[in-house]
Protein backbone atom coordinates (compact mmCIF):
# COMPACT_ATOMS: atom_id res chain seq x y z
CA UNK A 1 0.00 0.00 0.00
CA UNK A 2 2.69 2.43 0.95
CA UNK A 3 4.35 1.96 -2.41
CA UNK A 4 1.38 3.70 -3.99
CA UNK A 5 1.16 6.46 -1.51
CA UNK A 6 0.12 9.57 -3.40
CA UNK A 7 2.70 11.71 -1.69
CA UNK A 8 5.65 9.55 -2.64
CA UNK A 9 4.51 9.32 -6.22
CA UNK A 10 3.96 13.06 -6.46
CA UNK A 11 7.56 13.64 -5.52
CA UNK A 12 8.65 11.90 -8.69
CA UNK A 13 6.76 14.33 -10.87
CA UNK A 14 9.10 16.75 -12.53
CA UNK A 15 8.66 20.05 -14.23
CA UNK A 16 11.04 21.26 -16.81
CA UNK A 17 11.05 24.92 -17.72
CA UNK A 18 13.79 26.42 -19.78
CA UNK A 19 14.19 29.41 -17.41
CA UNK A 20 15.67 29.14 -13.95
CA UNK A 21 16.51 26.13 -11.91
CA UNK A 22 13.01 25.00 -11.14
CA UNK A 23 12.81 21.28 -11.05
CA UNK A 24 10.51 19.82 -8.54
CA UNK A 25 7.10 20.05 -6.95
CA UNK A 26 5.86 23.44 -5.73
CA UNK A 27 8.02 26.16 -7.02
CA UNK A 28 10.08 28.91 -5.57
CA UNK A 29 8.52 31.62 -7.64
CA UNK A 30 11.20 34.23 -7.07
CA UNK A 31 13.08 32.88 -10.07
CA UNK A 32 10.34 34.14 -12.30
CA UNK A 33 10.16 37.75 -11.18
CA UNK A 34 11.38 39.68 -14.11
CA UNK A 35 14.28 42.04 -13.70
CA UNK A 36 12.17 45.06 -14.60
CA UNK A 37 9.98 44.70 -11.53
CA UNK A 38 13.06 44.58 -9.33
CA UNK A 39 14.36 47.82 -10.75
CA UNK A 40 10.96 49.41 -10.32
CA UNK A 41 10.99 48.45 -6.68
CA UNK A 42 14.48 49.81 -6.15
CA UNK A 43 13.73 53.04 -7.98
CA UNK A 44 10.57 53.71 -5.97
CA UNK A 45 12.55 53.13 -2.81
CA UNK A 46 15.26 55.61 -3.72
CA UNK A 47 12.77 58.31 -4.66
CA UNK A 48 11.06 57.92 -1.31
CA UNK A 49 14.11 58.28 0.86
CA UNK A 50 15.76 61.18 -0.96
CA UNK A 51 13.81 64.00 0.79
CA UNK A 52 14.88 62.67 4.19
CA UNK A 53 18.60 63.27 3.68
CA UNK A 54 18.53 66.93 4.70
CA UNK A 55 17.13 66.14 8.15
CA UNK A 56 19.39 66.92 11.02
CA UNK A 57 19.46 65.05 14.27
CA UNK A 58 21.07 67.99 16.07
CA UNK A 59 23.68 68.66 18.72
CA UNK A 60 24.90 65.42 20.32
CA UNK A 61 23.19 64.45 23.56
CA UNK A 62 25.18 65.41 26.65
CA UNK A 63 26.88 68.43 25.04
CA UNK A 64 27.24 71.28 27.57
CA UNK A 65 25.95 74.69 26.47
CA UNK A 66 26.98 77.87 28.25
CA UNK A 67 26.44 81.50 27.34
CA UNK A 68 29.64 83.52 27.73
CA UNK A 69 28.83 87.24 27.66
CA UNK A 70 31.48 89.80 28.57
CA UNK A 71 30.87 93.37 29.70
CA UNK A 72 33.35 96.21 29.29
CA UNK A 73 32.90 99.66 30.80
CA UNK A 74 34.58 102.78 32.05
CA UNK A 75 34.39 104.76 35.19
CA UNK A 76 34.88 108.35 34.18
CA UNK A 77 37.50 108.12 31.47
CA UNK A 78 39.32 105.17 32.92
CA UNK A 79 38.68 101.83 31.21
CA UNK A 80 37.95 99.01 33.61
CA UNK A 81 38.69 95.31 33.30
CA UNK A 82 36.20 93.24 31.31
CA UNK A 83 33.64 91.39 33.39
CA UNK A 84 32.57 87.93 32.29
CA UNK A 85 28.96 87.19 33.08
CA UNK A 86 28.12 84.71 35.77
CA UNK A 87 26.30 81.96 33.92
CA UNK A 88 25.02 78.46 34.13
CA UNK A 89 25.83 75.49 31.94
CA UNK A 90 23.07 73.22 30.79
CA UNK A 91 23.34 69.96 28.90
CA UNK A 92 21.70 69.02 25.64
CA UNK A 93 19.10 66.36 26.31
CA UNK A 94 18.86 63.11 24.46
CA UNK A 95 16.21 63.32 21.79
CA UNK A 96 15.07 59.85 20.79
CA UNK A 97 13.67 60.06 17.29
CA UNK A 98 13.61 57.86 14.22
CA UNK A 99 11.87 57.53 10.89
CA UNK A 100 10.82 54.40 9.04
CA UNK A 101 9.93 54.97 5.40
CA UNK A 102 7.97 52.38 3.46
CA UNK A 103 5.38 52.83 0.74
CA UNK A 104 7.20 50.42 -1.55
CA UNK A 105 5.24 47.97 -3.70
CA UNK A 106 7.08 44.72 -4.31
CA UNK A 107 5.87 42.36 -7.01
CA UNK A 108 5.69 38.74 -5.91
CA UNK A 109 4.39 35.39 -7.04
CA UNK A 110 1.68 33.51 -5.19
CA UNK A 111 3.12 30.78 -3.01
CA UNK A 112 6.66 32.14 -3.20
CA UNK A 113 9.13 32.09 -0.32
CA UNK A 114 11.51 34.61 1.28
CA UNK A 115 10.29 37.65 -0.60
CA UNK A 116 12.17 40.77 0.48
CA UNK A 117 10.64 44.25 0.51
CA UNK A 118 12.83 47.21 1.49
CA UNK A 119 12.29 49.88 4.14
CA UNK A 120 14.53 52.82 5.12
CA UNK A 121 15.23 53.44 8.80
CA UNK A 122 16.79 56.80 9.76
CA UNK A 123 18.24 57.65 13.16
CA UNK A 124 16.93 61.16 13.93
CA UNK A 125 18.22 61.02 17.51
CA UNK A 126 21.19 63.09 18.63
CA UNK A 127 23.20 60.02 19.61
CA UNK A 128 24.29 56.76 18.00
CA UNK A 129 21.75 54.04 18.74
CA UNK A 130 20.77 50.48 17.91
CA UNK A 131 17.36 49.71 16.46
CA UNK A 132 15.31 46.58 17.13
CA UNK A 133 13.19 45.45 14.20
CA UNK A 134 9.82 43.73 14.07
CA UNK A 135 7.39 42.87 11.29
CA UNK A 136 3.59 43.11 11.33
CA UNK A 137 1.96 40.52 9.07
CA UNK A 138 -1.74 40.95 9.73
CA UNK A 139 -2.99 44.33 8.53
CA UNK A 140 -6.54 45.15 7.49
CA UNK A 141 -7.47 46.42 4.06
CA UNK A 142 -5.57 43.90 1.98
CA UNK A 143 -6.41 40.56 0.40
CA UNK A 144 -3.76 38.28 1.89
CA UNK A 145 -1.36 38.16 4.81
CA UNK A 146 2.31 37.48 4.16
CA UNK A 147 3.65 35.00 6.71
CA UNK A 148 6.79 33.83 8.57
CA UNK A 149 8.21 37.33 8.13
CA UNK A 150 11.61 38.29 9.54
CA UNK A 151 13.33 41.67 9.27
CA UNK A 152 16.97 41.74 8.17
CA UNK A 153 19.40 44.65 7.94
CA UNK A 154 21.21 45.26 4.66
CA UNK A 155 24.87 44.37 5.22
CA UNK A 156 26.08 46.69 2.48
CA UNK A 157 28.10 43.96 0.78
CA UNK A 158 25.82 43.67 -2.24
CA UNK A 159 22.80 45.74 -3.26
CA UNK A 160 19.44 44.13 -2.64
CA UNK A 161 18.50 41.36 -0.25
CA UNK A 162 21.02 38.53 -0.14
CA UNK A 163 19.96 35.71 2.17
CA UNK A 164 23.57 34.71 2.74
CA UNK A 165 24.80 38.22 3.61
CA UNK A 166 21.92 40.15 5.13
CA UNK A 167 21.52 38.13 8.30
CA UNK A 168 21.52 40.75 11.10
CA UNK A 169 18.11 41.06 12.73
CA UNK A 170 18.72 44.50 14.27
CA UNK A 171 20.46 47.72 13.24
CA UNK A 172 23.75 48.00 15.06
CA UNK A 173 25.26 51.41 15.87
CA UNK A 174 23.35 53.69 13.53
CA UNK A 175 24.88 57.21 13.69
CA UNK A 176 22.73 60.34 13.98
CA UNK A 177 21.21 61.23 10.59
CA UNK A 178 22.31 57.89 9.10
CA UNK A 179 19.83 55.81 7.12
CA UNK A 180 19.92 52.02 6.83
CA UNK A 181 18.02 49.65 4.58
CA UNK A 182 15.97 46.96 6.28
CA UNK A 183 14.15 44.17 4.48
CA UNK A 184 10.99 42.48 5.61
CA UNK A 185 11.39 38.94 4.24
CA UNK A 186 8.12 37.02 4.04
CA UNK A 187 6.49 33.98 2.50
CA UNK A 188 3.56 34.71 0.21
CA UNK A 189 0.42 32.56 0.42
CA UNK A 190 -1.69 31.46 -2.54
CA UNK A 191 -3.43 34.52 -3.94
CA UNK A 192 -4.98 35.75 -7.16
CA UNK A 193 -3.39 38.11 -9.59
CA UNK A 194 -3.28 41.78 -8.53
CA UNK A 195 -4.21 40.96 -4.95
CA UNK A 196 -2.20 42.81 -2.31
CA UNK A 197 -0.80 41.95 1.07
CA UNK A 198 0.55 44.64 3.36
CA UNK A 199 3.51 44.24 5.69
CA UNK A 200 4.53 46.66 8.44
CA UNK A 201 8.03 47.28 9.78
CA UNK A 202 8.54 48.74 13.24
CA UNK A 203 11.95 49.96 14.39
CA UNK A 204 12.55 50.62 18.10
CA UNK A 205 15.46 52.74 19.36
CA UNK A 206 17.68 50.81 21.80
CA UNK A 207 20.81 51.81 23.62
CA UNK A 208 23.13 51.31 26.56
CA UNK A 209 23.74 53.89 29.22
CA UNK A 210 27.31 54.52 28.13
CA UNK A 211 27.19 57.94 26.39
CA UNK A 212 28.70 61.24 27.60
CA UNK A 213 27.10 62.84 30.70
CA UNK A 214 24.64 60.00 31.18
CA UNK A 215 23.29 59.48 27.69
CA UNK A 216 22.40 56.37 25.78
CA UNK A 217 24.83 55.05 23.20
CA UNK A 218 25.17 51.88 21.20
CA UNK A 219 27.64 49.10 21.95
CA UNK A 220 28.97 47.40 18.85
CA UNK A 221 27.76 43.92 18.09
CA UNK A 222 24.93 43.69 20.61
CA UNK A 223 21.41 45.05 20.61
CA UNK A 224 21.13 47.79 23.22
CA UNK A 225 18.71 47.74 26.15
CA UNK A 226 15.24 49.24 26.16
CA UNK A 227 15.43 53.03 26.49
CA UNK A 228 13.32 54.61 29.21
CA UNK A 229 12.21 58.23 28.91
CA UNK A 230 12.73 60.64 31.80
CA UNK A 231 9.33 61.13 33.40
CA UNK A 232 10.15 63.75 35.99
CA UNK A 233 10.52 67.38 34.88
CA UNK A 234 14.11 67.62 36.04
CA UNK A 235 16.75 65.06 36.79
CA UNK A 236 19.71 66.76 38.43
CA UNK A 237 23.07 65.37 37.42
CA UNK A 238 21.95 63.65 34.26
CA UNK A 239 20.62 64.30 30.81
CA UNK A 240 16.90 63.91 30.21
CA UNK A 241 15.78 61.28 27.75
CA UNK A 242 12.98 62.74 25.63
CA UNK A 243 10.99 60.67 23.12
CA UNK A 244 10.37 62.92 20.13
CA UNK A 245 9.13 60.39 17.57
CA UNK A 246 5.83 60.73 15.76
CA UNK A 247 3.23 58.00 15.33
CA UNK A 248 3.78 55.49 12.53
CA UNK A 249 1.46 53.01 10.86
CA UNK A 250 1.88 50.47 13.69
CA UNK A 251 2.90 52.65 16.64
CA UNK A 252 1.96 55.71 18.64
CA UNK A 253 3.71 59.03 19.20
CA UNK A 254 6.61 59.29 21.70
CA UNK A 255 7.25 55.56 22.12
CA UNK A 256 10.81 55.40 20.71
CA UNK A 257 9.34 53.53 17.75
CA UNK A 258 8.36 54.34 14.22
CA UNK A 259 6.80 52.18 11.55
CA UNK A 260 5.64 52.10 7.96
CA UNK A 261 4.06 49.68 5.53
CA UNK A 262 5.00 48.12 2.22
CA UNK A 263 2.74 46.22 -0.13
CA UNK A 264 3.26 42.88 -1.78
CA UNK A 265 1.49 42.78 -5.14
CA UNK A 266 0.75 39.50 -6.84
CA UNK A 267 2.22 39.97 -10.29
CA UNK A 268 4.07 37.43 -12.34
CA UNK A 269 3.38 33.80 -12.99
CA UNK A 270 3.74 30.78 -10.77
CA UNK A 271 3.33 27.12 -11.45
CA UNK A 272 1.70 24.59 -9.23
CA UNK A 273 0.95 20.99 -9.86
CA UNK A 274 -0.99 18.52 -7.81
CA UNK A 275 -0.97 14.84 -8.47
CA UNK A 276 -3.83 12.78 -7.14
CA UNK A 277 -5.22 9.29 -7.57
CA UNK A 278 -8.56 9.99 -9.25
CA UNK A 279 -9.86 6.44 -9.07
CA UNK A 280 -8.89 2.80 -8.58
CA UNK A 281 -10.62 -0.03 -10.40
CA UNK A 282 -9.83 -3.56 -9.21
CA UNK A 283 -10.42 -6.72 -11.32
CA UNK A 284 -13.64 -7.40 -9.41
CA UNK A 285 -15.05 -3.96 -10.25
CA UNK A 286 -14.29 -2.54 -6.79
CA UNK A 287 -11.72 0.03 -5.73
CA UNK A 288 -9.21 -2.08 -3.82
CA UNK A 289 -5.49 -1.63 -4.50
CA UNK A 290 -4.30 -5.09 -5.56
CA UNK A 291 -2.41 -6.68 -8.46
CA UNK A 292 -4.42 -6.03 -11.58
CA UNK A 293 -6.06 -2.88 -10.22
CA UNK A 294 -5.98 0.09 -12.60
CA UNK A 295 -5.10 3.44 -11.03
CA UNK A 296 -6.18 6.64 -12.74
CA UNK A 297 -3.70 9.41 -11.94
CA UNK A 298 -4.55 13.05 -12.36
CA UNK A 299 -1.96 15.82 -12.52
CA UNK A 300 -3.62 19.25 -12.21
CA UNK A 301 -1.34 22.04 -13.42
CA UNK A 302 -2.03 25.73 -12.82
CA UNK A 303 -0.10 28.75 -14.03
CA UNK A 304 -1.21 31.65 -11.82
CA UNK A 305 -0.43 35.36 -11.69
CA UNK A 306 0.56 37.23 -14.83
CA UNK A 307 3.18 36.75 -17.49
CA UNK A 308 4.12 33.49 -19.04
CA UNK A 309 6.23 30.41 -18.60
CA UNK A 310 8.06 29.15 -21.63
CA UNK A 311 8.68 25.64 -22.95
CA UNK A 312 6.69 24.05 -20.16
CA UNK A 313 7.13 20.29 -20.05
CA UNK A 314 5.75 17.91 -17.46
CA UNK A 315 7.26 14.50 -16.94
CA UNK A 316 6.10 11.73 -14.64
CA UNK A 317 8.11 8.52 -14.36
CA UNK A 318 5.97 5.55 -13.52
CA UNK A 319 6.70 3.57 -10.34
CA UNK A 320 8.38 0.24 -11.12
CA UNK A 321 5.48 -1.63 -9.51
CA UNK A 322 3.03 -0.37 -12.13
CA UNK A 323 2.68 -0.79 -15.85
CA UNK A 324 1.32 1.94 -18.09
CA UNK A 325 -2.04 1.38 -19.83
CA UNK A 326 -1.45 2.08 -23.51
CA UNK A 327 -2.90 5.23 -25.06
CA UNK A 328 -4.50 6.23 -21.75
CA UNK A 329 -3.17 9.79 -21.64
CA UNK A 330 -5.97 12.37 -21.64
CA UNK A 331 -5.41 16.13 -21.68
CA UNK A 332 -8.14 18.45 -20.44
CA UNK A 333 -7.30 22.04 -21.34
CA UNK A 334 -9.46 24.34 -19.20
CA UNK A 335 -8.07 27.84 -19.55
CA UNK A 336 -4.96 29.64 -20.74
CA UNK A 337 -3.28 31.19 -23.72
CA UNK A 338 -0.89 28.89 -25.56
CA UNK A 339 1.71 29.91 -28.09
CA UNK A 340 1.47 26.62 -29.94
CA UNK A 341 3.80 23.64 -30.11
CA UNK A 342 2.08 22.07 -27.13
CA UNK A 343 -0.64 19.66 -26.10
CA UNK A 344 -3.25 22.41 -25.64
CA UNK A 345 -2.76 23.82 -29.12
CA UNK A 346 -2.63 27.51 -30.00
CA UNK A 347 -4.53 30.56 -28.75
CA UNK A 348 -6.71 31.45 -25.82
CA UNK A 349 -8.93 28.59 -24.89
CA UNK A 350 -12.05 28.07 -22.84
CA UNK A 351 -12.69 24.70 -21.14
CA UNK A 352 -12.42 21.91 -23.67
CA UNK A 353 -13.44 18.27 -23.38
CA UNK A 354 -10.66 15.78 -22.59
CA UNK A 355 -8.62 14.79 -25.63
CA UNK A 356 -7.06 11.36 -25.84
CA UNK A 357 -3.44 11.37 -26.91
CA UNK A 358 -1.31 8.67 -28.46
CA UNK A 359 1.89 7.30 -26.97
CA UNK A 360 4.14 7.77 -29.99
CA UNK A 361 7.33 9.66 -29.47
CA UNK A 362 7.57 13.13 -31.08
CA UNK A 363 4.05 12.73 -32.28
CA UNK A 364 2.15 15.80 -33.39
CA UNK A 365 0.04 15.68 -30.24
CA UNK A 366 3.10 16.59 -28.09
CA UNK A 367 2.56 13.72 -25.69
CA UNK A 368 4.39 10.45 -25.38
CA UNK A 369 5.09 7.57 -23.10
CA UNK A 370 8.43 5.75 -23.03
CA UNK A 371 9.55 7.94 -25.93
CA UNK A 372 11.35 11.05 -24.74
CA UNK A 373 12.24 9.31 -21.49
CA UNK A 374 11.99 5.63 -20.68
CA UNK A 375 8.90 4.49 -18.74
CA UNK A 376 7.84 8.13 -18.33
CA UNK A 377 4.81 10.15 -19.30
CA UNK A 378 5.96 13.33 -21.07
CA UNK A 379 3.60 16.20 -21.88
CA UNK A 380 4.82 19.33 -23.66
CA UNK A 381 2.79 22.54 -23.46
CA UNK A 382 5.11 25.08 -25.08
CA UNK A 383 4.83 28.71 -23.98
CA UNK A 384 1.91 29.27 -21.63
CA UNK A 385 0.49 32.66 -20.57
CA UNK A 386 -1.15 32.89 -17.14
CA UNK A 387 -3.75 32.30 -15.96
CA UNK A 388 -3.90 28.77 -17.31
CA UNK A 389 -4.89 25.40 -15.98
CA UNK A 390 -5.06 21.97 -17.46
CA UNK A 391 -5.25 18.39 -16.26
CA UNK A 392 -3.26 15.35 -17.38
CA UNK A 393 -4.86 11.99 -16.76
CA UNK A 394 -3.40 8.54 -17.39
CA UNK A 395 -3.86 5.00 -16.19
CA UNK A 396 -1.42 2.48 -14.75
CA UNK A 397 -2.03 -1.09 -13.63
CA UNK A 398 -0.50 -2.63 -10.51
CA UNK A 399 1.80 -5.46 -11.45
CA UNK B 1 19.25 68.31 33.44
CA UNK B 2 22.52 69.19 34.96
CA UNK B 3 23.04 72.84 35.85
CA UNK B 4 26.60 73.52 36.76
CA UNK B 5 27.20 76.72 38.56
CA UNK B 6 30.28 78.65 37.68
CA UNK B 7 29.57 81.58 39.96
CA UNK B 8 32.69 80.95 41.99
CA UNK B 9 35.03 81.07 39.01
CA UNK B 10 33.42 84.19 37.62
CA UNK B 11 33.56 86.09 40.90
CA UNK B 12 37.21 85.23 41.21
CA UNK B 13 37.91 86.56 37.73
CA UNK B 14 36.05 89.76 38.47
CA UNK B 15 38.09 90.34 41.61
CA UNK B 16 41.41 89.60 39.95
CA UNK B 17 40.64 91.82 37.01
CA UNK B 18 39.51 94.69 39.16
CA UNK B 19 42.50 94.62 41.44
CA UNK B 20 45.02 94.55 38.69
CA UNK B 21 43.69 97.46 36.66
CA UNK B 22 42.24 100.18 38.76
CA UNK B 23 42.17 101.26 42.35
CA UNK B 24 38.49 102.19 42.06
CA UNK B 25 37.55 98.84 40.63
CA UNK B 26 37.30 96.79 43.79
CA UNK B 27 34.35 98.78 45.06
CA UNK B 28 32.87 99.78 41.69
CA UNK B 29 32.28 96.51 39.86
CA UNK B 30 29.29 95.91 37.68
CA UNK B 31 27.55 92.65 38.43
CA UNK B 32 26.75 90.69 35.26
CA UNK B 33 24.58 87.56 35.24
CA UNK B 34 23.60 85.47 32.28
CA UNK B 35 20.57 83.18 32.42
CA UNK B 36 19.16 80.60 30.03
CA UNK B 37 15.40 80.18 30.02
CA UNK B 38 12.65 78.68 27.93
CA UNK B 39 9.20 80.02 27.36
CA UNK B 40 6.33 77.83 28.51
CA UNK B 41 2.62 78.43 28.22
CA UNK B 42 0.72 78.34 31.48
CA UNK B 43 -3.05 78.11 31.57
CA UNK B 44 -4.73 79.62 34.63
CA UNK B 45 -8.04 78.60 36.22
CA UNK B 46 -9.97 80.89 33.91
CA UNK B 47 -8.38 79.19 30.93
CA UNK B 48 -6.25 82.20 30.03
CA UNK B 49 -2.93 81.36 28.47
CA UNK B 50 0.08 83.08 29.93
CA UNK B 51 3.67 82.94 28.74
CA UNK B 52 6.08 82.04 31.50
CA UNK B 53 9.84 81.91 31.53
CA UNK B 54 11.43 78.98 33.30
CA UNK B 55 15.07 77.91 33.60
CA UNK B 56 16.14 75.50 30.87
CA UNK B 57 15.13 71.95 31.74
CA UNK B 58 14.46 70.09 28.52
CA UNK B 59 17.00 71.27 26.03
CA UNK B 60 16.59 68.89 23.17
CA UNK B 61 17.73 70.05 19.72
CA UNK B 62 15.13 72.41 18.33
CA UNK B 63 14.41 74.06 21.67
CA UNK B 64 14.45 77.88 21.62
CA UNK B 65 16.41 79.21 24.56
CA UNK B 66 16.24 82.79 25.79
CA UNK B 67 19.65 84.01 26.94
CA UNK B 68 19.45 87.09 29.13
CA UNK B 69 22.36 89.16 30.47
CA UNK B 70 21.50 91.34 33.47
CA UNK B 71 23.98 94.00 34.56
CA UNK B 72 23.81 96.13 37.68
CA UNK B 73 26.01 99.00 38.74
CA UNK B 74 26.92 98.06 42.29
CA UNK B 75 29.45 100.88 42.65
CA UNK B 76 28.97 104.41 43.93
CA UNK B 77 29.95 105.93 40.59
CA UNK B 78 28.12 106.11 37.28
CA UNK B 79 29.50 103.72 34.66
CA UNK B 80 29.79 104.62 31.02
CA UNK B 81 30.98 103.10 27.74
CA UNK B 82 29.19 99.90 28.68
CA UNK B 83 29.54 97.32 25.95
CA UNK B 84 28.33 93.73 26.25
CA UNK B 85 29.85 91.28 23.83
CA UNK B 86 28.08 87.94 23.58
CA UNK B 87 29.27 85.07 21.37
CA UNK B 88 26.20 83.07 20.38
CA UNK B 89 26.72 79.55 21.77
CA UNK B 90 28.09 77.43 18.94
CA UNK B 91 25.49 74.74 19.55
CA UNK B 92 22.67 77.18 18.80
CA UNK B 93 21.36 79.41 16.01
CA UNK B 94 20.26 82.99 16.57
CA UNK B 95 16.53 83.62 16.08
CA UNK B 96 15.99 86.50 13.62
CA UNK B 97 14.89 89.75 15.27
CA UNK B 98 15.07 88.37 18.78
CA UNK B 99 17.85 90.54 20.24
CA UNK B 100 16.56 93.01 22.82
CA UNK B 101 18.11 95.69 25.04
CA UNK B 102 16.54 98.94 26.21
CA UNK B 103 18.65 102.00 25.54
CA UNK B 104 21.18 99.97 23.56
CA UNK B 105 22.57 99.95 20.06
CA UNK B 106 22.56 96.33 18.96
CA UNK B 107 25.07 95.13 16.37
CA UNK B 108 25.87 91.67 15.08
CA UNK B 109 28.86 89.84 13.72
CA UNK B 110 28.87 86.96 11.27
CA UNK B 111 32.64 86.46 11.17
CA UNK B 112 33.54 85.39 14.67
CA UNK B 113 33.47 88.85 16.21
CA UNK B 114 35.92 90.66 13.93
CA UNK B 115 33.44 92.99 12.26
CA UNK B 116 30.20 94.22 13.80
CA UNK B 117 27.36 95.86 11.93
CA UNK B 118 23.64 96.06 11.34
CA UNK B 119 21.95 93.07 9.77
CA UNK B 120 22.19 94.30 6.17
CA UNK B 121 25.88 95.14 6.53
CA UNK B 122 26.90 91.60 7.44
CA UNK B 123 28.34 89.75 4.48
CA UNK B 124 29.40 86.18 4.05
CA UNK B 125 31.36 84.68 1.19
CA UNK B 126 30.00 81.50 -0.31
CA UNK B 127 32.12 78.65 -1.64
CA UNK B 128 32.57 80.40 -4.99
CA UNK B 129 33.79 83.60 -3.30
CA UNK B 130 30.53 85.43 -3.98
CA UNK B 131 29.45 87.83 -1.25
CA UNK B 132 25.95 87.69 0.17
CA UNK B 133 24.12 89.04 3.20
CA UNK B 134 24.52 86.79 6.22
CA UNK B 135 21.46 84.94 7.45
CA UNK B 136 20.47 85.55 11.10
CA UNK B 137 21.23 81.91 11.89
CA UNK B 138 24.79 82.53 10.72
CA UNK B 139 25.45 85.30 13.26
CA UNK B 140 28.30 84.48 15.59
CA UNK B 141 28.21 87.42 18.02
CA UNK B 142 25.88 90.08 19.37
CA UNK B 143 27.12 93.38 20.82
CA UNK B 144 25.07 95.79 22.91
CA UNK B 145 26.39 99.33 23.38
CA UNK B 146 24.58 100.99 26.25
CA UNK B 147 23.67 104.58 25.44
CA UNK B 148 24.70 106.99 28.17
CA UNK B 149 25.60 106.32 31.75
CA UNK B 150 24.39 103.64 34.12
CA UNK B 151 23.80 105.35 37.43
CA UNK B 152 24.82 103.68 40.71
CA UNK B 153 22.27 101.06 41.79
CA UNK B 154 20.66 100.96 38.35
CA UNK B 155 20.52 97.87 36.19
CA UNK B 156 19.88 96.90 32.60
CA UNK B 157 18.89 93.77 30.71
CA UNK B 158 19.88 92.59 27.24
CA UNK B 159 19.36 89.28 25.56
CA UNK B 160 18.40 87.17 22.58
CA UNK B 161 16.81 83.91 21.57
CA UNK B 162 18.59 81.01 19.91
CA UNK B 163 17.49 77.56 18.85
CA UNK B 164 19.61 74.58 19.87
CA UNK B 165 20.99 72.90 16.78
Amino acid sequence: MSKFDVKSIRNLTNLIINRGNIRKGFLHGSHLINSLSRWQTLLGFLLLITPQISWSAGTPAGTPIRNTATLSYSLGTSLQADIPATSMTFLVDEKINLTVVGGVTTNVLPGSFNQATPFAVTNNANSTLDFALSVTEIIGGDQFDPNTCIAYAESGTATGYQASQDTATFLDELAPDATATVYAVCDIPAAANFETGMVGLTATARGDFTGPNGTYAATAGTLGAVITPTTSTDTPGSVDIVFADVAGSEDITSDAKHSARNTYLIAGSALSLTKTVASVLDPQGGSILMPGSVITYQIAVAVTGTGNVSSLMITDPLPAETSYVSNSILITCNTGTYAGGGACGTGTITPQPPVTKTDTNLDVDFVDFNGTTANTVTVSLGDVTAPADFVITFNAAIK
Amino acid sequence: MQITSSIFTSVLLVLLGSLSLNAHAADSAIKVTSTAQIETIEVDKQGNKKMKLTPVEKAVPGTEVIFTNTFENTSKNPANNIVINNPIPRESEYTAGSAFGKNCEILFSADGGNKFGHAEELKIKDIEGKERTALPKEYTHIRWTYQGQLAPGKSGEVGFRAVIK
